[in-house]
């Protein structure tokens, strides 16, 4: 098995506005927490929608665990539990029905998964309530608890954070310290916000208007750069300047 | 296949969870109970038999597939798919170990387990019924003409289906789907009865067809002709709504593009 676990190549997307991803190239190793930072519009969505086969790109192609996304979709996304977008969930159904759903696609998930995923997500008491009384925070801890549910090798989050409340916040973030720790699992986490990333990730990938900027390790960047913002400022701003 | 089979299993619950199922079977026995109610009041006021024990369900039968059938067939689509793509639903299904094939397939799969349970349903509560107020003409002939002409109205209605299928994948929003299918169904009827010597390949046409096999001499050859008109139109419409529904890109509603 190769220990690339994300490998993009010259991926290209440009919608009719001009936005989208243009040649990216860009390896995740497993074991990393990779964060993908960037404003609004810079490519992040876009990105991780053509890293699990929900936007076909114009261009290039992405590799999971060695299975091309484009060509090998169904063995690429065996490894992968994702939350793309915004955490969705059919409002007649509910949390415990939800997992279900998602359970049947892989037969090693049992009942005591489901209710373990409810639990580290804080969403047990609500196992039995229907998604259309649930808030915003609540939604995205499903979404998260669904992403887990398989035990996958790579989790992609698409701004995991957004929505919650403190609490929330805190055991997202150490829910993804310990699975990358206790289970090896290997993050591709996009958000705006510099404090998400320097608290969470190892390595970080700056976009900016559709190219990838920069990346380099949390460790190096904090070591050559007063804080993340002044990284994330310098590389904007020299890429402003190109 | 794995893939696949969850993804028929999910289909199906979330059709039964849906309130679209009960309302079927609920506006079906209204349908059927009219039915009764008017060949009665015919029978007892009137004197006059309209309907016998074996023919009440024929009866329902023909009323049924050109009103409460297609619409519900068409309002199931548009949630299957319309409605998935708008409330931003069909990510969940599509980020999964299953390819776009496979959650296509367990759709269609599952309209035609729709059309099956429903005309199923109606067959039994209509034959119920029929038998109940008419008894004295039932025969076993009868009964097993009312089977046949049940289970062989499922086809054409399935590819009815598949044609609202493509409908869907080509207009982003169900309403548009709604008025193109009532256009379309009315328009094909139209055609189907002013271009009758081509009223094969109008499918609304062929929601009567089981009468071709009710007939004292059957003719084979028209109904070999038929289900072959039939099953081609149906894998066109398959292929054609396939190919649309792979080739689309899965956003979020309202996202700028």
């Amino acid at each position: 098995m190769t220990s690339k676990a994300i490998e993009i190549t010259n991926l290209s997307k440009i919608y009719k506005n001009g936005r989208g991803i243009s040649n990216l190239n860009l390896t995740v190793n497993q074991g990393d927490i990779f964060g993908f930072l960037g404003p609004n519009g810079a490519g992040k969505t876009t990105t991780m929608q053509m890293i699990t086969g929900l936007v076909k790109p114009d261009r290039g192609d992405v590799n999971i665990f060695g299975n091309s996304i484009t060509e090998n979709y169904v063995d690429a996304m065996k490894h992968i539990g994702c939350m793309i977008e915004t955490a969705e969930s059919y409002p007649y159904l509910t949390a415990y029905e939800h997992l279900q759903l998602v359970a049947r696609f892989y037969p090693q998930v049992d009942q005591r998964r489901i209710d373990k995923c409810m639990e580290i997500t804080g969403i047990l008491k609500y196992k039995n309530e229907k998604a259309k009384k649930y808030s915003v925070g609540m939604k995205q801890r499903l979404g998260i608890a669904a992403a887990i549910l398989s035990r996958p090798k790579l989790l992609i989050l698409d701004e995991p954070l957004n929505g919650l409340d403190f609490e929330g916040i805190f055991d997202i973030r150490r829910l993804i310290k310990e699975l990358s720790m206790e289970e090896g699992t290997t993050f591709f986490i996009s958000s705006q916000f510099t404090h998400d990333m320097e608290l969470t990730c190892t390595r970080i990938g700056v976009v900016y208007s559709g190219t990838l900027v920069n990346e380099d390790y949390t460790q190096n960047i904090l070591s050559n750069y007063p804080s993340f913002e002044n990284y994330y400022v310098s590389e904007v701003g020299r890429n402003e300047r190109v | 296949m794995k893939g696949f089979n969850a993804a028929f299993v999910n289909e199906a619950v979330k059709l039964l969870k849906k309130k679209k199922m009960i309302s079927a079977a609920i506006l079906s026995i209204l349908a059927v109970l009219a039915g009764q109610i008017a060949v009665t009041l015919i029978k007892n006021d009137l004197g006059i038999r309209v309907v016998g024990g074996n023919e009440f369900p024929l009866l329902v039968l023909s009323i049924i597939t050109y009103t409460i059938l297609p619409l519900f067939v068409t309002l199931v689509v548009i949630d299957m798919f319309n409605g998935e793509f708008s409330s931003n639903t069909m990510k969940l299904t599509l980020l999964n170990p299953v390819s776009r094939l496979g959650v296509f397939s367990a759709k269609v799969l599952n309209l035609a387990l729709f059309i099956f349970a429903n005309l199923m349903f109606v067959m039994i509560f209509s034959m119920f019924a029929g038998f109940l107020f008419n008894s004295a003409s039932v025969s076993l002939v009868g009964v097993i003409k009312i089977i046949l002409s049940y289970l062989s109205t499922c086809l054409p209605v399935f590819v009815f289906g598949l044609l609202i299928v493509l409908l869907s994948n080509v207009f982003e929003r169900g309403s548009a789907v709604f008025f193109m299918s009532i256009i379309i169904f009315i328009g094909f009827n139209i055609f189907g009865f002013l271009f009758s010597s081509y009223s094969s390949f109008f499918i609304t046409s062929m929601f009567d067809w089981y009468t071709l096999w009710l007939s004292d001499s059957i003719n084979v050859f028209k109904i070999i002709r038929q289900i072959l008109i039939m099953l081609g139109c149906g894998l066109m419409l398959f292929t054609a709504g396939f190919y649309l529904f792979d080739r689309r890109d899965i956003h979020n509603k309202g996202s700028e593009r």
